[in-house]
């Protein structure tokens, strides 16, 4: 894993990416510093870190994109898949390099706080909380474009792609208000994750009967949850759509809270990406 | 040691790899030799690991690919067909994270690198990145990679392939080298290739190993045609009329004038019988003049190709086609085999010249 952190880091830095990442993400944290903090007169700098979670949408593409497609079109993932190395290692390995790229340019916006402190005591509590889930936050998209890096061969569309995926990220806090918290609604819901998880079922076993049973379980668990509490389906939709929300977890840190269920949340969110990129490559091996 | 066994692989409905068996033995070269898309790079693909096959096993030094994937990738050193090389990196630095993927220490690397780099002769290169190597290079560093850890067992996929020919005498002394301390797989749809550095070819064909034998033993048993290229004087007509009578021989075939004045036929004789003394009394006895008398082995195209279409002749449709194939393919292994003599001539003066040097 180590080999494969030392590579992608030494990649960024040989390949202009790296630069270019750094370099826009800096100016864009400080046009947004000078937007909310200098012309604002306002010495509260994590609202500069609030306002900036949109920079992700632009800058986690740039550093996701080429990690597995650029492997896939120079056809080099055949060295590192026949490699004494697992290929968890492997897309850990891509995964923490993304995350030391962007630890770089977090470490580069400490400047801005810097610059205040000179003018007042800052709520450094408060700043430290907001730059952990702000940075947690970066991972878990980087993990999102890991996992659409890994599904395609041409970086183009890994990085339109991940655009859209963490688009929509962003904007399901509004998506969700339009769901309605009917009991109708969350039957709805609940047969279509039974659907999906079906279809990736299938999908990974091509398997027409184990699938149908699979579905058919799930149906009927949902059923008997429907029988027996049939208030769990109030608001079901919302609810489940609000656990995914990785913008919406983002306010307690910004209320200088640590919460460590939050903290963990980020974690696996990140990690549970990677297990469906290890399962894309694995499952390609035995196509 | 590299244990094959019932090895089939299925991309959807078609079928790469038909149920394969093998053993390659601890110091063998082994060549497979298939034409395009005979499943040659797909069963390299899964013994190396990039693959799972549908069905079967592959046991590298008593560790199963796919149960014990860490541990066989360790004995492995593998050069797919397309060089895997990272454009932006230094041929040393390249090396050193191949290095680092496969867990050589750090005592001794420098050594290992700079020894293996010099049997490739790419020493010189090292500070040039790669994206700018010719290709030829690029396939020696691709080669070195593969070398790389000293693997006791190394798979090569086209290794000739966009070198020149001077390299190419290189290479196939490096290949025999590794072949004397390393089990080697490489393979070729260039026959000469294979012929040159090979103990043992396994010709595959549709997924299918169709022959699998020493080089002289394929050759051999093919040996029994009896067959003479003749170059007489005078019309084809005399000459058919002269070799027409002769008991001995079976069929005589028209090649044409070649040599103002002369005929080119190929006699074929009965099996197992040395015609060429007979020819020549006979010759001298009707008063043709003789002038160039050769003798046809067959060669390993020929085997390639008759085993090649001998297995495709199970679908009925092809049969005809494949017959064809074989009739026109006489005419042209000529032609090559005379290819391949000039080359081996041309081979061994390079071969003298370079050891004077």
């Amino acid at each position: 894993m180590v080999a494969i952190i030392k590579k992608e880091l030494r990649n960024y830095f040989n390949h202009i990416t790296g630069y270019i990442f750094l370099f826009f993400y800096t100016v864009l944290m400080a046009i947004f510093f000078i937007m909310t903090n200098v012309l604002q007169q306002n010495a509260d700098y994590f609202h500069t870190l609030i306002n900036a979670i949109i920079i992700f949408m632009l800058m986690i593409p740039m550093l996701t994109m080429r990690l597995f497609s650029e492997e896939f079109a120079q056809k080099t993932d055949q060295l590192l898949y026949t490699a004494p190395i697992s290929t968890s290692s492997i897309v850990f390995g891509k995964f923490l390099s993304a995350c030391i790229m962007l630890l770089i340019g977090v470490v580069i916006t400490f400047i801005f706080p810097y610059l205040i402190s000179s003018y007042g005591t800052l709520p450094i509590s408060r700043i430290i909380g907001t730059y952990i889930g702000f940075y947690l936050m970066g991972c878990a998209f980087i993990s999102i474009g890991i996992l659409v890096s890994v599904s395609t061969h041409s970086q183009v569309v890994a990085a339109i792609g991940s655009f859209a995926m963490i688009f929509v990220f962003f904007v399901m806090g509004a998506l969700i208000n339009a769901i309605p918290a009917t009991r109708d609604a969350g039957l709805i819901f609940a047969a279509i994750i039974s659907a999906i998880i079906g279809y990736i079922f299938y999908s990974s076993t091509k398997n027409t009967w184990a699938s149908g049973g699979v579905l058919a379980g799930l149906l009927s668990i949902f059923g008997i949850v429907y029988a027996l509490m049939p208030s769990f389906y109030d608001g079901l939709a919302i609810r489940s759509l609000q656990w995914v929300s990785l913008v919406s977890r983002f306010r307690s840190f910004s209320n200088g809270i640590l919460e460590v269920a939050d903290v963990a949340y980020y974690i696996t969110f990140s990690i549970l990406f990677c297990f469906f990129a290890i399962n894309i490559i694995e499952k390609r091996r035995w196509a | 040691m590299i244990e094959v066994k019932n090895l089939t692989k299925r991309y959807g409905q078609i079928l790469a790899v038909d149920d394969l068996s093998f053993t390659v033995t601890q110091g063998e070269i082994v060549g497979f030799l298939g034409p395009n898309g005979a499943g040659k790079t797909t069963t390299m693909n899964i013994i190396t690991g990039y693959l799972a096959p549908t069905e079967g096993s592959v046991m590298i030094n008593g560790f199963d690919i796919i149960e014990n994937p860490l541990e066989a990738k360790t004995q492995i050193g593998y050069l797919p067909d397309h060089p895997p090389i990272y454009p932006n990196m230094t041929v040393w630095e390249y090396l050193n994270f191949v290095a680092d993927l496969k867990k050589v220490k750090r005592a001794g690397r420098k050594e290992h690198l700079e020894e293996i780099m010099d049997l490739v002769k790419i020493a010189d290169m090292r500070k040039r990145i790669t994206k700018n190597l010719s290709k030829g290079y690029r396939q020696r560093v691709g080669l070195c990679q593969a070398m790389v850890g000293n693997p006791s067992v190394i798979i090569l996929d086209e290794p000739m392939v966009a070198l020149d020919p001077m390299q190419i005498i290189e290479m196939r002394q490096v290949i025999r080298d590794l072949g004397s301390r390393h089990t080697l797989i490489l393979s070729s749809h260039i026959l000469p290739e294979v012929s040159a550095v090979c103990d043992r070819v396994m010709i595959i064909h549709k997924g299918r190993i169709v022959a699998s034998d020493t080089t002289d033993k394929l050759t051999s048993s093919l040996a029994g045609q009896n067959r003479l290229q003749l170059r007489v004087k005078d019309g084809f007509e005399q000459a058919s009329g002269l070799f027409g009578t002769q008991n001995f021989i079976k069929t005589v075939e028209n090649l044409g004038v070649k040599e103002e004045g002369s005929v080119d036929i190929i006699i074929v004789g009965d099996e197992g019988t040395d015609i060429r003394e007979l020819t020549f009394k006979a010759c001298v006895e009707n008063n043709i003049s003789l002038l160039s008398m050769k003798n046809l082995d067959s060669t390993l195209e020929e085997i390639f190709l008759e085993v090649t279409a001998s297995s495709s002749k199970q679908g009925l449709e092809i049969e005809d086609e494949a017959l064809l194939a074989v009739s026109e393919t006489t005419e042209t292994t000529v032609n090559e085999e005379e290819k391949g003599i000039c080359e081996n001539t041309v081979e061994k003066e390079d071969e003298d010249n370079g050891s004077d040097n």
